[in-house]
């Protein structure tokens, strides 16, 4: 992490004490996660990071709307349904990515399978068709 | 007797009219009376339909003896005391000869015979019918007891047809000369004018001898004493006659063909006297050659073909060059055999070759026929060997096939006429040799085509259909498409080699084809190649439909389809094939087997398929070592759905967010 992440951190949290607070609390999966992805490309937390977007943009406005205090945002946080659908949010972008694979991979296996039938069958035609025949005889053609 | 088994008049109007046979719209032939063989040739019952007097027969050659190749131009000789041939006739699919009944009883049947009358009834009217051939160019060579016939009282005998079987087949050797008896009696060919008036001469000597019966004379039994002591005094030399007649039959008996009076000579016998016969030359010290001592040329010929191991001794060390020079002062004959040893010792062979030993035997006889490995022949009796050794009718000393074969090859046939004296052989040789190169003989199975080739009247000498005696192309189709009697153990295909040959040499001889491999080929099996030839005749021979072949053939052509490697082309080749043998369009069938643009094109497909196939095979393969897992792109691709996702609900989030 660089140092300047730190810094706006450290900003944020002194001027928009209530915003930083209610975005730390929800964004903490994708603070898990960014800290144990061991691949380091960070795709899983940009996968994340739209849904987190979808799950903040109410209580966001909730808070805006009571001019970013920090006992609106505590308030906020303490309903468990704010902090649940922020964190189910991570899951859902989890899920939505698993599921597209699984998907992926039914398909992969149906093409294969349905190609190696076409194979058998082009195969099997082939063979009826061209079936070597010992007692063939020679031709000068 | 005879004149009741011959007798033409019989009518049988209860006969079908498929036993009956009309030769040139005017004789018919009653298939189903058999009348006692004329001149050892079958005969039957036939009657002239424009004169019910005039008394004939039908002669059927059969096919192992078939009527002589030039008997068409014969059967035109006419002469008084010759029985007439008034037709020869294919138009059945085989031949028959119509000629005149016998007059009366053969010689056979015995009488007495006086000098005067044997001169008058006998020698001067064969004599006659002898000069009217030798002045048409033809021999008669059937001049025997069995077939001159003596009409009796004072009347001349009539001679029997010399046509209707091969030349001297039947003779006995008794009425041979010894240029042809030493010959087995297929090989002893068309002969000389000279044959004949020997044979009369022996005749004559027989019937003068009381007619005594010949038949248990063994074949060669008196060749070596004729050749010891002459043919006259073997013959005629124990007879009580005149000395006139006795110088006649001297003469005509003479083992020298050119001392032989000439028919002309005898036409008036009875009142010529003053025949001479020359003696041959006889050294008074002989050369003993194995056992036998040897005073002529003729006979150390003859020995030396027998013993060849004890010639060639006396050859190598030059015996015979200085018998023959200081002996009978034949210096032209010892230089040339100086000639041929000197060849044969640069040659460094310890026994002669069998073409050296033709060469020397046709130097020290040069009136004898052909000496090959063996085996007496002359050249024009080829065609008449080869039958009979196909057929095997006869046995040989040699293997008959490659003897024939290696007397074609290399101008020995040219090398033996330049040195005969014989009459006609250049043109003998010439024909022969036409006939093997025409033929394409190139192996002893081969050989089979001369008789075809050198004889038109021989019919099909195949077992299954040598009863027939079909001697045209049509007859032979005919019979095949009827489908009797096709079958033979042992024959694989449809044909046999007689009967290709035989089909061969019709078409070769109709201007249709030109060489044997026009109508033959190499096919995968007999059938097809029966195929080949059979379609080809139906083709030139405009034969319609053969229904009956194609049947008999289709079923063992299939296996002909299978050069076809698609099955669809082979299904479809099938169907177009049973259609076609349907038809009878033998034509078609040989297409529809033998389409090599079809075959080429199917191989191609074939490779284009097996390529396929292979290609099917690797990604088949790879299909299933294929892992089931996600590859990376595609894992990064459904990343991106999941962002897309993702924004998209984020923004529907944000948009719910403002307008509620």
């Amino acid at each position: 992490m660089k140092w300047s992440h730190g810094l706006v951190c450290g900003a944020a949290l002194a001027w928009l004490p209530g915003y930083s607070l209610l975005t730390g609390v929800l964004l903490l999966p994708l603070i898990m996660v960014y800290m144990t992805d061991a691949s380091r490309s960070q795709a899983m937390v940009q996968m994340m990071l739209p849904y987190e977007f979808a799950a903040l943009v109410h209580p966001l406005h909730l808070l805006w709307n009571e001019d970013g205090s920090l006992d609106t945002a505590v308030s906020l946080l303490l309903n468990p349904m704010t902090s649940i659908a922020g964190w189910l949010a991570a899951g859902a972008g989890w899920f939505v990515l698993e599921m597209a694979l699984l998907s992926a991979k039914f398909i992969r296996q149906y093409q294969a399978r349905a190609r190696k039938a076409e194979i058998a069958a082009r195969l099997k035609e082939l063979q009826d068709e061209w079936a070597e025949d010992s007692s063939v005889p020679e031709t000068s053609a | 007797m005879a004149d009741a088994d011959f007798a033409a008049d019989v009518e049988h109007p209860e006969e079908e009219s498929s036993t009956r046979i009309t030769i040139e719209g005017r004789y018919v032939v009653e298939t189903t009376h058999t009348l006692p063989e004329l001149a050892r040739c079958p005969a039957y019952v036939a009657h002239d339909t424009l004169s019910a007097h005039s008394g004939v027969v039908a002669l059927a050659p059969p096919a192992l003896y078939p009527a002589r190749a030039n008997a068409q131009k014969m059967a035109r000789v006419r002469s008084p005391h010759l029985l007439t041939v008034h037709a020869l006739d294919e138009a059945s699919g085989s031949v028959w000869l119509v000629c005149d009944a016998p007059p009366g009883p053969a010689l056979t049947e015995g009488s007495t015979w006086s000098e005067i009358s044997v001169l008058e009834r006998v020698i001067e009217p064969i004599a006659a019918v002898l000069h009217t051939y030798k002045e048409a160019g033809f021999t008669h060579r059937a001049i025997r007891p069995d077939n001159v016939f003596d009409p009796g009282g004072r009347f001349s005998v009539r001679l029997g047809p010399g046509l209707a079987s091969p030349p001297a087949i039947f003779q006995p050797d008794r009425f041979e000369s010894l240029s042809s008896v030493i010959c087995v009696p297929a090989a002893r060919g068309n002969g000389t004018t000279a044959d004949d008036v020997f044979s009369l001469g022996a005749l004559a000597a027989w019937l003068l001898g009381g007619c005594r019966p010949y038949g248990d004379e063994q074949p060669g039994a008196f060749t070596e004493e004729r050749m010891a002591r002459s043919s006259f005094a073997v013959l005629a030399g124990q007879l009580t006659l005149s000395p006139d007649i006795m110088s006649l039959l001297a003469a005509m008996l003479s083992d020298d063909p050119s001392a032989r009076p000439a028919p002309r000579d005898l036409l008036n016998a009875a009142d010529r006297k003053g025949f001479v016969a020359r003696r041959q030359a006889a050294a008074a010290i002989p050369v003993q050659i194995g056992p036998v001592n040897v005073h002529t040329t003729r006979e150390l010929a003859w020995y030396a073909a027998r013993y060849q191991t004890e010639f060639t001794g006396l050859f190598r060390r030059g015996v015979v060059e200085r018998w023959l020079s200081h002996e009978l002062g034949l210096t032209q004959a010892a230089s040339r055999l100086g000639v041929i040893a000197k060849d044969g010792a640069v040659s460094g062979d310890s026994s002669l070759s069998p073409l050296t030993l033709m060469e020397i035997i046709a130097v020290l006889d040069p009136s004898l026929p052909m000496f090959w490995d063996g085996l007496w022949f002359w050249p024009d009796a080829i065609g008449h060997l080869s039958a009979a050794a196909a057929s095997g009718a006869s046995t040989f000393p040699v293997d008959l096939g490659s003897a024939l074969v290696a007397v074609g090859q290399g101008g020995k046939l040219a090398r033996f006429a330049q040195l005969s004296v014989v009459e006609g052989q250049a043109m003998a040789c010439q024909q022969v040799q036409m006939a093997i190169r025409q033929a394409d003989v190139g192996k002893p199975a081969d050989v089979i085509r001369l008789a075809y080739f050198l004889n038109p009247f021989q019919a099909c000498l195949s077992s299954r259909c040598a009863d027939k005696r079909f001697s045209v192309a049509w007859a032979l189709l005919q019979w095949l498409n009827a489908g009797q009697n096709v079958d033979q153990p042992g024959v694989p295909g449809l044909l046999d080699p007689y009967m290709t040959a035989f089909l061969f040499a019709c078409s070769h001889r109709n201007g249709l084809v030109d060489y044997f491999d026009d109508i033959a080929g190499k096919d995968a099996s007999a059938w097809a190649s029966d195929l080949r030839v059979l379609a080809k005749l139906q083709h030139l021979y405009v034969t319609g439909p053969l229904p009956g072949i194609a049947r008999k053939l289709l079923p063992h052509l299939t296996s002909s389809l299978k050069q076809w490697r698609s099955r669809t082309t082979r299904t479809r080749r099938g169907e177009d094939l049973a259609g076609a043998a349907e038809a009878g369009d033998l034509v078609r069938m040989f297409e529809l087997l033998n389409d090599a643009a079809a075959v080429a094109k199917d191989r191609e497909a074939w490779l284009v398929a097996r390529r396929e196939a292979r290609t099917l095979e690797i990604a088949q393969a790879n299909l299933t070592q294929q892992s089931a897992d996600v590859p990376p792109g595609m894992r990064a691709e459904m990343f991106r759905v999941a962002i897309a996702v993702g924004a998209v609900s984020a923004i529907a989030s944000l948009c719910l967010e403002i307008a509620l």
